[in-house]
């Protein structure tokens, strides 16, 4: 069993009305299937849900970003493990993304 | 000693290998001093590279492979092979650059989705008159031969080749000096025709049958038969399109040899669904055509504005002009459809281009559905301020259909057609006979009659008024009545006449000074008192109005009211009066532009001024004639609007959603604008501002069992559907967005669910759209994942971060769950749909 991992991850899509949301449900849900912690930023058309704050940052193992569209503040994983993915990865293979993680961390 | 080299060759030509490049090829090949053969490989015909004709029989169509056999003197042979080559893969490149540009105005206006996804044979034209049309095309105003092989005289078979001979002869050296005198285009035709004349597979052709014994005129006609069959079996569009120029070359041999009246034009009949092209249509003419088979009228030259334009849009014609030369591009006889709200005429549509417009007829059926009440319904505004609709018609016949389309009123009716194209004026009875038809059909309806507008671009031959170096601002309307006093006195009888039958009120065009409005009513009081005296019935209290057009006119409304009753504002002249650009000509029709806040000023201090001085105003122009304009005419309070008949329902339905305060808060805001364009960018923030109070999902937009084929017609349907219930400004717009989202990669999920999305300008009111398929599509190019539900999400681009985008978000995360997608699998019908996302958004 691998170890359970904090994860922490941003998305954002192209309009921000769609799959910026979906992926983020789609992560939160697979990792915490898979016995993980995650917070999911979400930049979009509502403007920043869920922003990951500093204490987040200092207990995060591992963070994931999309690069479909620019991220904001991406200095702030500065140092830290990053994944990139693009939000149609995260849409249509996110088990395998999560299992890369734990692959990595091993 | 003889020998032959061959080759391979794909011919780099878009058009295929048509008349012009193929007497590029014969002119080099001639040079050469060897025979050259030219085998399409794809189909194995075989030509001679010294017949222009016997090269396009060959079909050869881009990227056909080619075998090419070079034969000739083994000496030279490598030479000669060298040279052809280095023309082949050079110079013959741009031989036929021309061509490709095919007739077309600028394309600012990009074609729908569909469209585009689909090969077409098309052309463009500028618009004048809106909708689409579908028929078979003819040619109007076609040559057609007066003589018969029988009829002419026939000589023994010596004198007859030796007459060919001699007309060949003349034909070619007025063609050599056609050639000489023209330029560009022209002359490449011209040359392409002359190929033709010295073909020696034509011209041997000819000669046969002279010495078969048929005349000059029996060979031609047999020659041109023959290659007309041959070539009409070409596959490629633009070969079979040659047939009209052997067809021209073999006309051009008969009027040398038996002159020009070998040939008449004649009118045909429309017995079937039509579209008709023209190089250009007198009003007579198109008046002729039966309107029930008329679907579409193209015309090759022609304004935007002539007369008879104005007669096809006051019957809801589509009609294109300046499309050049569509005659020799598009075959009679051959289908067609005319979309002139896209500025395209299709020949030989496809299914797929059917289908299209299959769906915007549905569209357009649900439109006309929505807007049926206001056939009866008089306009006014959501907030009860009135205003009158009436229609403008140019013929005494239109009366009925306008009122059928819920006209409140004949705002003006145009009698100089009356006039046109006839030997001489037509008297009193026949124009009384014609006023009380108009009358009659009006009931208690005004019926505004304009006084004859002959001049400027509307010349009549009995009226003598000559060629004017300036006719738009010469001797026209009211400034020939005292000439032709009596014409004018002739008319105005028969109007008091009329009058008695129904709500009859005079309306004279031109008018300028004030001298003109007092001549006016003199003469008009001289009338009356001529038929009282006479004893003749008639109504004397018949209203004497002005058309406002001429800008002098703005400043002297206090004086006129002494002798006018009543004014419409004419736009169309006023706009090119009053910013000095003529509306014909477009080199500088970018300032003819009503929306012009100048303009607008202008229109203020007009109505201002006529309501100050107690009277009454409309505008008959095709400024009126808009429905985005609407809430500037409501802003304006104009007392009537008068417009062609087949937009009245949608100008009614567009005034019943304004109010009349807000609109004059627009129009003030709108007259401190700098440009035309920041007008129109107004107008479409108040229209995007009053669709907000719409719900973000209704039953409306829920679609079940949607009979879609493919991905372009479920995006297309769904945004047809947002049109049809007024959630979108522009339908193009919105399509161009949804579409370049799946540009960036498809919104296919898996699942059997897509979610096409767009954030953009066009869009009026925020929606979810959602669309379960009868049959399943493939969504994304590539895979073969099929969708049978859709969720559409078309979100204003100005509305980032508010309430609606929680909606969205939400919808976007329940989507990705199971247990949703599962219950929404199960809903069928479009309240259950509607009821359950309702629940699980919290709508």
């Amino acid at each position: 069993m691998a170890p359970a991992l904090n994860i922490v991850a941003v998305t954002s899509c192209t309009t921000g009305i769609a799959q910026t949301y979906m992926a983020a449900d789609v992560l939160e849900r697979c990792a915490r299937t898979k016995g993980h912690a995650i917070k999911v930023e979400t930049q979009g058309a509502l403007g920043i849900i869920n922003p990951i704050t500093p204490s987040d940052l200092r207990c995060a193992d591992v963070v994931i970003l999309t690069d479909d569209m620019a991220i904001d503040d991406v200095a702030r994983f500065a140092g830290m493990p990053i994944v990139t993915v693009t939000i149609d990865d995260i849409l249509t293979a996110p088990h395998e993304i999560i299992d890369r993680l734990t692959g990595s961390q091993k | 000693m003889k020998n032959k080299h061959t080759f391979e060759y794909r011919f780099p030509l878009p058009n295929g290998l048509h008349a012009r490049p193929a007497s590029a090829i014969m002119e080099r090949v001639k040079s050469l001093g060897c025979t050259v053969q030219i085998t399409n490989l794809s189909n194995q015909k075989t030509a001679n590279a010294s017949s222009v004709l016997s090269m396009i029989s060959c079909d050869i169509a881009l990227g056909d492979p080619c075998l090419i056999v070079i034969e000739g003197e083994s000496e030279n042979l490598a030479i000669a092979e060298q040279q052809l080559l280095q023309f082949l893969n050079g110079d013959f490149h741009n031989c036929d650059d021309a061509v490709v540009e095919l007739p077309a105005t600028d394309d600012k206006k990009p074609l729908p989705y569909m469209l585009q996804l689909e090969p077409m044979h098309s052309f463009r034209g500028l618009s004048v008159s809106p909708g689409v049309g579908a028929g078979k095309v003819m040619h109007l105003g076609e040559p057609v031969l007066m003589l018969s092989v029988d009829s002419v005289e026939q000589g023994s078979i010596e004198a007859e080749s030796q007459r060919f001979a001699q007309v060949r002869e003349q034909l070619l050296a007025a063609m050599k000096h056609e050639a000489q005198q023209s330029g560009g285009e022209q002359q490449a035709i011209v040359r392409a025709h002359l190929a033709l004349l010295e073909d020696p597979e034509l011209v041997s052709h000819l000669k046969q049958g002279l010495l078969a014994g048929l005349s000059v005129l029996g060979a031609v006609l047999a020659t041109q038969h023959h290659y007309e069959q041959l070539i009409a079996g070409a596959s490629n569009h633009y070969l079979r399109e040659r047939v009209l120029d052997i067809r021209d070359i073999c006309c051009r041999l008969i009027v040398t040899a038996y002159g020009p009246q070998s040939f008449q034009t004649v009118e045909q009949n429309l017995s079937e669904d039509t579209v008709c092209i023209a190089s250009h249509l007198a009003p007579s003419q198109f008046l002729a055509l039966d309107r029930a088979h008329l679907k579409g009228l193209v015309l090759e030259s022609g304004g935007s504005t002539s007369h008879t334009v104005i007669l096809a849009r006051s019957f809801g014609i589509p009609v294109l002009v300046g499309v050049e030369q569509a005659r020799q591009h598009i075959p009679a006889g051959e289908r067609c459809i005319l979309d002139a709200d896209n500025r395209l005429l299709i020949a030989d549509p496809s299914s797929a281009v059917c289908r299209y417009y299959q769906l915007e007829q549905d569209k357009l059926a649900r439109l006309s559905k929505r807007r049926q009440r206001y056939l009866n319904d008089k306009a006014q505004t959501a907030d009860g301020h009135i205003i009158e609709v009436a229609a403008n018609i140019a013929s005494a016949e239109e009366a009925l259909s306008a009122f059928a389309n819920g006209a409140e009123g004949i705002g003006l009716f145009r009698t100089e057609m009356l006039y046109m194209d006839r030997t001489e004026a037509p008297d009193e009875e026949e124009q009384q006979a014609i006023y009380r038809q108009a009358l009659e059909c009006g009931g208690d309806r005004p019926v505004i009659i304009r006084t004859m507008d002959i001049g400027g671009d509307k010349p009549v031959d009995y009226f003598r008024i000559g060629a004017e170096e300036n006719p738009f601002l010469g001797y026209r309307a009211v400034r020939i009545y005292p000439e032709y006093l009596d014409h004018f006195k002739t008319q105005l009888r028969a109007i008091f006449r009329a009058a008695v039958h129904g709500q009859c009120k005079i309306m004279v065009p031109m008018v300028a000074t004030m001298a003109e409005a007092r001549w006016l009513r003199e003469i008009s009081n001289q009338v009356i008192a001529e038929l009282a005296e006479q004893q003749i019935d008639h109504n004397p209290k018949v209203p004497l109005g002005m058309m406002l057009e001429v800008p002098s006119c703005a400043f002297i409304i206090d004086q006129l009211v002494r002798y006018v009753d009543f004014f419409s504002i004419g736009s169309n002249d006023l706009t090119q009066y009053f910013l000095a650009a003529d509306r014909g000509n477009d080199r500088v029709d970018y300032l003819y532009d009503s929306l012009n806040p100048s303009f607008l000023r202008l229109l203020k201090h007009i109505v201002d001024e006529v309501h100050k001085a107690g009277s009454w105003v409309g505008m008959c122009g095709e400024f009126a004639g808009d429905p985005d304009h609407m809430p500037l005419l409501v802003g304006l309070q104009l007392d009537e609007i008068s417009l062609g008949a087949p937009r009245i329902p949608e100008v009614k339905e567009a005034i019943s959603t304004l109010n009349a305060d807000a609109c004059k808060a627009l129009l003030v805001e709108a007259i401190s604008q700098e440009t035309a364009d920041d007008v129109r960018a107004l107008l479409a923030r108040h229209r995007q501002a009053s669709a907000n109070d719409l719900a973000i999902l209704t039953p409306e937009t829920i679609l079940v069992d949607a009979d879609c084929r493919n991905k372009a017609e479920v995006i297309k349907t769904l945004i047809d559907n947002l049109l049809v219930n007024d959630r979108l400004l522009d339908v193009q717009g919105a399509e161009t967005a949804i579409w370049e989202r799946e540009g960036i990669s498809p919104t296919m999920l898996g699942f059997g669910i897509a979610i096409p999305h767009c954030k953009s300008d066009s869009i009026a009111a925020n929606t979810i759209s959602i669309m379960k398929l009868k049959e399943p599509v493939l969504w994304n190019e590539g895979d073969e994942m099929l969708t049978d539900t859709v969720f559409m999400l078309t979100v204003r681009a100005s509305d980032a971060g508010n309430t609606h985008m929680k909606i969205f978000a939400q919808l976007a995360r329940r989507i990705m769950r199971d247990e949703f997608r599962t219950t929404l699998a199960t809903c069928r019908g479009q309240q259950e749909l509607m009821g359950y996302i309702s629940q699980e958004l919290e709508l």
